[in-house]
């Protein structure tokens, strides 16, 4: 498994639940119908900023996955997909804020 | 787990093999993909199975479509909004500019659950009291001729229209929200006896009366007799499969065929009816959960019980006016803020004893709740509703109208 494989599959993965709680939301009504779409971006939007700030980006993947899990608890999936969103979410919060070292890689990838 | 799954300066590999880091990097990442598979899985099963599109769909749509708009169609939209035995809507309809013809629909029966059609005349009374309710708000008067043609026995109404001027009524604005509630009702709201009355006030026919349970007494006979009729029925293997016909489990037998018993208006709690819609239940589970929820949610919640009893239980004019009452009283109900359910193991298995020549137990059990010479046609509930009734399946008005 390469760095680059390491780095970014939280990512996908995090965004990949982000389209799903998007998905729900089209399928969902009332209250739940915005909660799902407007929560998948809020998700994806955290992973955008993550660069940035670290704890921006905690907030907002908070903010995006917890409403819909709490109003469609009894659904079992959005709880999960919350759960999901939220354990990923923090490894690639993690990876995405972390600066990479380049020259350590570079040594380790070229040995003299 | 953190540590296997954060990025980091990568570790020289052993040429001989994975490091212990390295095989934890790998299980992290085999177990992210596995729980992101399934639960894309899982969301593609609740949504396509319905899960988070209650009420729904165009099996709903026909609740959407009862206002009056001053044709004559407009009764019969608001006549499939009625309630009706098992929600098979058995019922056809012909519509000309001055009258409208009712006829049983014979290929939506319960066979062995309704062996004497007694509930499909029922239904077919709740159908022609929308139809008449709907009659002034849509600027016609509405005068029932109930089986006009002896020779015809599909042939159970033909109602006559005469143009007047279009008027409101509360029970015709009742019949988009009038449901079916099967949930528990709220043990500390008594049904008062002025509401009792009011409804007992909507029977207006001298062969049929309105017969109310209100005693302890009397709630715990009918009670232990309910739920040894549920017993029976699913005891009984034709009655049972019978039943079970017009179960709709899959959400898209729901919008196909727009018409049975669905899970979501049957007063379970929401997470049970999104696991039922996530996995397909069975035959025996969802006796299990009628029997279960028929005895410890809806008898021991319900403020009381009435019966609608008649002269002649066979008598299919007695039947057709019973429902009529039936239709009405819920509309009214409704109004009130009542919430109502038909209970009817009682008289289904009263039909099966008749029909199979079994022993007249629930028959002869029945005979002593109620006054000398009369039948009960319909068994009900009825309380305040602790939530809102979910919506019903109907078939659009296409499908009920005969050319």
């Amino acid at each position: 498994m390469n760095d680059a494989m390491r780095r970014l599959w939280p990512v996908a993965s995090v965004a990949v639940l982000a389209l799903l709680y998007v998905w729900v939301g089209l399928a969902a009504h009332g209250l739940d119908h915005i909660l799902g779409i407007v929560g998948g971006l809020v998700v994806i939007g955290a992973l955008v900023v993550a660069h940035r700030s670290r704890w921006a980006s905690m907030v907002l993947l908070a903010v995006g996955a917890l409403p819909l899990a709490v109003t469609t608890w009894w659904s079992i999936v959005t709880p999960l997909l919350a759960a999901l969103a939220m354990l990923l979410g923090w490894f690639a919060i993690r990876n995405l804020s972390r600066p990479r070292d380049d020259s350590k890689k570079s040594t380790l990838e070229s040995p003299a | 787990m953190a540590a296997d799954l954060e990025t980091s300066v990568a570790e020289p590999v052993p040429a001989a093999g994975l490091t212990r880091r390295g095989v934890l990097q790998i299980v992290g990442f085999g177990s992210g993909v596995v729980a992101v598979a399934a639960a894309t899985g899982l969301t593609w099963r609740a949504v396509d199975g319905g899960v988070f599109s209650t009420g729904t769909g165009s099996a709903y749509d026909a609740w959407d479509q009862a206002g009056a708009a001053g044709h004559p169609v407009n009764l019969v939209r608001a006549a499939i909004l009625a309630a009706n035995a098992h929600n098979t809507q058995p019922w056809l309809f012909s519509v000309t500019p001055d009258r409208i013809e009712v006829h049983a629909d014979m290929s939506r029966t319960i066979g062995a659950m309704d062996p004497l059609l007694r509930e499909q005349q029922i239904s077919l009374g709740c159908a022609l009291e929308n139809l008449v309710v709907a009659g002034p708000p849509n600027g016609v008067a509405a005068t029932v001729s109930l089986l006009p043609d002896p020779s015809a026995s599909t042939h159970v109404a033909t109602v006559s229209l005469t143009p007047v001027a279009a008027s409101g009524s509360a029970l015709f604005d009742a019949i988009a929200f009038r449901h079916t509630d099967r949930g528990a009702y709220d043990t500390t709201r008594p049904v008062t006896v002025q509401q009792r009355a009011a409804l007992s006030a909507m029977v207006d026919v001298p062969d049929t009366q309105l017969v109310w349970f209100t005693t302890d007494a009397q709630k715990r006979t009918f009670s232990d007799l309910t739920i040894r009729a549920t017993e029976a029925i699913i005891a009984d293997p034709q009655q049972s499969a019978d039943d079970y016909q017009w179960y709709r489990s899959n959400w898209h037998d729901v919008q196909q065929h727009r018409d049975g018993i669905t899970i979501d208006p049957s007063g379970q709690s929401a997470l049970i009816r999104a696991v039922s819609k996530l996995v397909p239940t069975t035959q025996k589970q969802s006796n299990d959960g009628w029997l279960s929820g028929t005895r410890d949610s809806q008898l021991p919640t319900a403020d009381a019980f009435g019966a609608l009893a008649v002269r002649d239980p066979h008598s299919p004019l007695q039947r057709l006016r019973a429902g009529r009452i039936w239709q009405r009283m819920h509309l009214a109900a409704t109004t009130s803020g009542l919430a109502m359910q038909p209970l009817c193991q009682i008289p289904e298995r009263i039909d099966r004893e008749s029909s199979a020549g079994l022993s007249p137990d629930f028959t002869n059990a029945m005979a002593a709740m109620l006054p000398a010479d009369t039948h009960a046609v319909m068994t009900f509930r009825i309380g305040h509703p602790t939530a809102a009734a979910l919506l019903s399946p109907r078939r659009p008005i296409a499908d009920v109208l005969r050319p």
